[in-house]
Formats: structure tokens, sequence, C-alpha cells
């Protein structure tokens, strides 16, 4: 025979304080004489009581009584008066102030999520490693900085490069720490160290590629759109591995996707409210990359001139005159 | 740009120099030039005014400058952006004139001339007294008078030398070395005998000032008066005055010079100034031999809107030994950028630039460029056009070539810049 399981708040996964019965009377209320005892002023000393009955094949039904009517009491948001009511798995209470939700012992839990990498969520994964990508990540983005763009002036200026990109990952990882001992009481701090390193990585390589693309189709509209997916994505990918390493959440996917689209989305639409609707100077796409990064195919002189004849012709003041 | 107002700085110090050596050489003759501007202030103030442009709202003056009477039909001459306000204006702003003896009558406009800021508004003093213009050239070096009245000071008389036409302009406009002030605008500039021979138009900076010559105001006085359509009659002047520019200019092949490893555009107008310098600094890790021509020569519109911009610029890079081919095209991106053509400021007068960028092929060589144009909001057939392009087919040399011009019809610009390109080639 199922048992009646009664928990406080809302959520599935909330499992304390818990009241269980094998078949006899529950009753809920503020005095002391109850079985579950809610110290909450808008229960009443005997609020209801919740029993179980045979009912036809042999079942064993459940029912609510409401004993005090000062306070409507809520079942499944609906007010239920001083009445039998029958009550099933999964319903949810609101006596006062207080929630309550009812299940039955055999009710189906949803199946288990499996856990990708159990090595990762374990409080052994050490910080060598974590510590030992960061470091690459770091000299790599400084190095990137001076191949890719100016010249190497000193090795002091490489060390400090260095080091203030080693920061930057370090203390992102740490804040996601304390948020992890906070929600989880579980830093896994060598965990964030290391994703929030790779997620680096993967933008500091896609970088080059989203410059040059910009170069080959000469379009700064392009390049905006470059960096801001490059942003949002990276962005997310990286909110997914750290919520997921430091809270509970259950979707840290569609969490982290939306986080990141609203903080992008935020950032963008500031830029574009910002921006001046008049402008002296021209706005075009400045980007130059090597000779050997051009893909993009020439047109002739004429032609060029032919489509700038065209946009010129295109703006809204150069109407040809009525006669 | 120090090297244009370095010998801006030069050429007035080599004036002073003139200047003084003159009046050391003339001191005995310096009373007598002192007298005779005496005695021309006390002949003559009686025919120079201080022009006013009231803003009717409150009632009180907008701009002041000066002007002079050429008829006895109570013509007055001053400069087009003395009375511009009101031009544009009409309804807001009316004319104003104040005599010598401080006494205020309403004036309206005749006509005007943009391009050589010229303007002749129309007065009750239908008097004998007028200045007669006398637009036959001086000698370099003659004593010439100023009169105007700066800074709203009081009307004044200033001397000074005449020297000729400038050499290097899209317009003739004489080269007086003496100080006029704002205000001075309008004034009329004297000879000896007391005729016109210029206009009080803008100043260099020290003692150099420029006049308009009188033979233009001649040529507007004989035009019919203007009918209200002020604008279109701006429109149709700076049309036809780039034209006179630059039709000539695009009838053929620019002619070339040779900058680097390429052929370029050489000096292509005697209207304009050419200046070259080179830049090798260990700090950009790479050698900029730099050579640009421009004209200096403006149209005043309204305050904040002036037209007749023109230049081209060109940049041989060469990169340092050891910097790589993403260090130095990472480099040039700073050289990639657009003249400020610093001619217009307010959403008022132009619309934003619209650009186009593309890699063209010119003699089997590639070339990114980008174009970008703006357009005139009282006057759509007028346009700002910028051009840029750099060479983007050597791992470390590279050519940084711009062109642009304000003021400048859609179909003037877009030859202007098919001439700029046939003219750049890479020469091996």
């Amino acid at each position: 025979m199922e048992q009646l399981i009664i928990q406080s708040g809302h959520k599935n996964d909330h499992i304390s304080p818990l009241f269980r019965s094998d078949g006899e009377d529950i009753t809920i209320g503020r005095a002391f004489t109850n079985h579950i005892v809610l110290s909450d002023q808008y229960v009443a000393g005997h609020q209801a009581r919740i029993f179980s009955q045979p009912s036809e094949a042999d079942q064993q039904s459940w029912f609510i009584e409401v004993l005090d009517d000062t306070n409507s009491v809520l079942l499944n948001g609906t007010p239920i008066k001083k009445q039998i009511t029958p009550l099933h798995s999964k319903d949810r209470l609101v006596l006062g102030r207080t929630s309550l939700s009812v299940f039955s012992s055999d009710h189906q839990v949803e199946p288990t999520k499996i856990l990708q990498r159990r090595n990762l969520h374990q409080d052994s994964f050490g910080w060598l490693m974590p510590m030992f990508i960061m470091s690459m990540v770091a000299l790599l983005s400084a190095s990137s900085e001076y191949a890719l763009v100016q010249p190497l002036e000193s090795w002091v200026d490489f060390t400090k490069e260095t080091l203030l990109g080693a920061a930057v990952i370090l203390i992102w990882a740490s804040i996601w720490a304390v948020i992890g001992r906070i929600f989880r009481h579980q830093s896994h701090f060598g965990q964030q160290l290391q994703y929030t390193s790779l997620v680096m990585l993967g933008i500091l390589i896609i970088d080059p590629f989203a410059y040059i693309l910009e170069f080959n189709s000469n379009s700064l509209l392009l390049g905006y759109a470059i960096s801001y997916t490059v942003a949002f994505v990276g962005l997310a990918v990286l909110l997914n591995y750290n919520l997921s390493f430091a809270t509970n959440i259950h979707r840290t996917q569609l969490m982290a996707t939306l986080i990141s689209g609203v903080l992008i989305g935020v950032y963008g639409a500031n830029h574009a409210y910002n921006a001046d609707e008049f402008s002296p100077n021209p706005v075009y796409s400045q980007i130059l990359t090597p000779p050997a990064t051009k893909f993009a195919g020439d047109s002739t002189p004429d032609a060029y001139l032919q489509s700038l004849s065209g946009m010129v012709d295109e703006f809204d003041n150069h109407l040809p005159k009525s006669p | 740009m120090s090297n244009p107002s370095k010998l801006v700085s030069t050429r007035s110090i080599i004036l002073w120099f003139i200047g003084t050596s003159f009046a050391l050489f003339t001191s005995p003759s310096l009373f007598a030039e002192t007298s005779n501007a005496k005695s021309l202030f006390s002949e003559l103030k009686q025919t120079v005014y201080q022009i006013r442009v009231i803003d009717q709202g409150s009632g009180d003056k907008y701009t002041i400058g000066s002007g002079f009477l050429i008829s006895d039909q109570g013509h007055i001459a001053t400069n087009f952006h003395v009375v511009s306000s009101y031009i544009h204006d009409p309804e807001k702003f009316r004319l104003e004139y104040v005599r010598n003896d401080g006494s205020i009558a309403s004036a309206s406009l005749i006509n005007f001339d943009i391009i050589r800021d010229l303007a002749v508004i129309q007065s009750a003093d239908k008097q004998s007294q007028f200045l007669t213009i006398n637009p036959t050239p001086l000698d370099k070096g003659d004593r010439i008078y100023s009169m105007g009245n700066p800074h709203d000071l009081g009307m004044t008389i200033i001397e000074g030398n005449y020297n000729g036409l400038l050499q290097a302009s899209r317009y003739q406009k004489i080269l007086f070395s003496g100080s006029l002030n704002s205000g001075m605008s309008g004034g009329p500039a004297i000879n000896q005998d007391g005729e016109v021979i210029g206009i009080n138009v803008s100043t260099g900076g020290d003692q150099i000032s420029f006049l308009v010559p009188a033979i233009y105001l001649k040529q507007l006085i004989s035009q019919p008066p203007l009918t209200n359509d002020y604008q279109a009659h701006i429109e149709q002047a700076l049309l036809d005055d780039q034209d006179q520019f630059y039709q000539p200019l695009l009838a053929a092949p620019f002619p070339t010079s040779t900058l680097g490893e390429l052929t370029i555009a050489s000096k292509i107008s005697d209207a304009l100034k050419c200046w070259g310098h080179s830049t090798e600094e260990d700090e950009t890790r790479y050698q900029g031999f730099h050579q640009h021509c421009r004209s200096e020569d403006e149209t005043y519109i309204e305050s904040d809107f002036f037209v007749g911009d023109f230049f081209y610029d060109y940049e041989w890079i060469k990169a340092e030994e050891d910097l790589n081919s993403f260090q130095f095209y990472s480099a040039i991106e700073e050289r990639f950028t657009h003249h400020d053509l610093d001619n217009a400021y307010y959403e008022g007068s132009v619309s934003n630039f619209k650009c186009q960028s593309d890699f063209i092929e010119i003699d089997q060589r590639s070339w990114k460029v980008s174009s970008c144009f703006r357009n005139y909001l009282d006057y759509p057939e007028l346009f700002d056009a910028l051009h840029l392009m750099v060479s983007v087919d050597h791992p470390e040399k590279a050519m940084v070539a711009k062109i642009g011009a304000s003021g400048i019809s859609q179909k003037n610009a877009i030859v202007l810049i098919k001439r700029f390109m046939e003219s750049l080639t890479w020469n091996n």
C-alpha cells in the first residue's frame, strides 16, 4: 500500500521537511497537537485533516477536510470550503501563507539525467591541470596580440599582458566558485577554471577568422554580426559550464542562452541607442589583413563606379526636381 | 597638416620683414601717408556704413559687418557672409545699416555672389557722394587703405600694402598686408585716390588679409536684381563653380609622377598646394612617404558650413624588417582612414555619409577601396565625396591613397574617382 508524503513548498526536489503517512490521519495546524505544526499566523490551530478511506478496487483514497474557515485553504489554487475533498498525487495546498505538496509514494519520478563525464563533478578534480591550461591560454592570448597586431617591444609588457589575461580568467572562475559554494556547498574551482580557460581559448582562435571574414566581405554590418554572434555564443557556452558546476538549475543550457542573449542584447541596444543619429564622419569597415588571407575576388573599376553611382542615386534628397 | 601652417608663419615673418624695411627706408614719407589716411577718412567716412542683420524675434543685431555706397541710387556693397543669415532665412531676419552719424535705416537685398563673397543691398541714401570702383591692378607694395567697423568699435581706417593676387588659388584674391578684423568684412579697400580696388573679406593671421578684387563687384552690379529664390540661386552658383573647376581637370587623364613603386597623380591644378614629408619612427616600425595636394579655397555658405575643399593624398608605406605581414596590415589599418573634410558638422546642412566598399583590380593589382558620399540638404545636386584605397597584394609594402571634394556634383565626383584610380599603377 502506498504512503502519502507531504513536502514543504511546491518543488519536486525540495525534499525537507517531510511527513509520511502509512494510512493514519495527518492533522495540520498551528497547535502543537498536530502532526504537521505550521508557524504561520494565518493558519488556524486545527486547520485541516488529511485521512484515507478505502475505495473500490481495493484502492486507498486520500481526502482533505478543512476544519477552520477563517482563511480559505487552496487546493491547486482553488479555495475549498468546510467539506471533504479528494487528494491526488502532486496536488498543491496553500494554508494561510504556507505552501505544501502532496505526493503518493508510487508517484513516478522523472528519468535519471545522465551525468556527462563523471569525473568533472568530483570533489577530487585537481587544480594542477586547470592552472596549466589557464596559463597556456593567457600566454597564447598575449602572444597572439604581439604576433598579429604589434611586434613585441619588451618582455615586461609581454609578462604584464599575460598576467592580465590570467587575472581575468582567475577572477571569473573565482566568482563562480563562490557562487557554487553558496548554492551547492562545493566550489568546483578547478572545473570553473578549466572551462573558463577553454572557452577563452575558443574565442581566441575564432577571433582572427572573424577579422579575415570581415576584411573579405567589405561589410561593416557582417563585421558587427560576427562580433555579436561570437560574443553571444561564447558567453552562452561559458555560462552553461559555469551554471552547471555552480548551481542546481534544471535547464542550464536554456538559462545560459537566455542570460547571454539578454546581456549581449542590452549591450547592443545601449550601443544603438547612444549612437548619434547624425555623424559628421563616414562609417565603414577599416579592417585590413595580409594578402595571404584574402579570398574575395576583385571587381573592375567601372563596375565599382557604376554601383557607387547607384548608391549616390539613392539619397532621399537627391530626387529629380519636379518641373 | 603641420606644414601649411608652418609655411604661413614663415611667409608672415617674411612679409613683416618687408613691411618693416619698407617703413625704415621710407620713413620721411610716413607722415605723408598718415596724413593721407586722415584726409581719406574724413573725406570718405560718409560713404562707409555698418551693416547689421537684425533678428526679428529679439529685435537686436545678430551679425554685423561693413559696407559702402557705390552709386547715387543708394546701392551698398558688402560681403555675402555679412548678410548670409538674412539670405538663408529672410523670414527670421531683416537688414539694417548704420550711417557715420549713428542714424539707422533699413535695407533690402538686391543681389549676391556667393562664390566671390559679395552682396549688394539697397539703401534709402540716394546721395551724390559714393565710392567709385577702379579695377585696374596696382603694383606690389603700393600703399592701400581699408575702412570698416571692427568688433563694433566704431568706423576705422587702416593702412597696408597691396601684394598682388594669390598665386595658388581657385579664386582671384588680393593679398593685403594689413590687419583686417572681424566686423570690417564688406568694407572698402581703397587706393591713394580714394577709389575702391577691393572689398575686405577675410584674414589669414598676422598682417595677412584678403580682399575681393573690385572687378567682381563691378560684374555683380551690372546684373539684374535677384528674385526671391535665393537657395536656387546659391545652388546654381555652386554647381557652375564646381563645373568650372573640375571639368577642365577631368577632361584628360591626370599628369603623373612617381612615389615609391607606383605612379601617382602629380599636381593636377595650379590652384592646389602640394606638400611632401616622410615618417620613420621606431614606434611605428614602418617608413611612410607622403605626398598630398589640396586647395585652400573655401566658399562660405553659413557660419558652420563651407564648401570647396579638394584634396588628394598618397602614403607609400614600407615595413621594417622585423614586422610580419599581420603586424604590417594591422599597422596600416590606422592609415586606412577617410580624410576629415571639416566643412559641415550639423545635421541641418548635410545628410549622413553613405559608404560603399569593395576590392577592385587595377592593372592586375588588387586594391581595397571605400567611397563615402553625403548629400547637401538644401542643395540636392551637391555632395561631399570621399574616396579611400589601399593596395592589398604585397605582404610588406602598401600604398594608401585618398581623394575628396566638398560641394561637388555626382557626375564630377564619379569621374574624379575614376581618373584618380586610373592614374594609380604599380611600376613593375
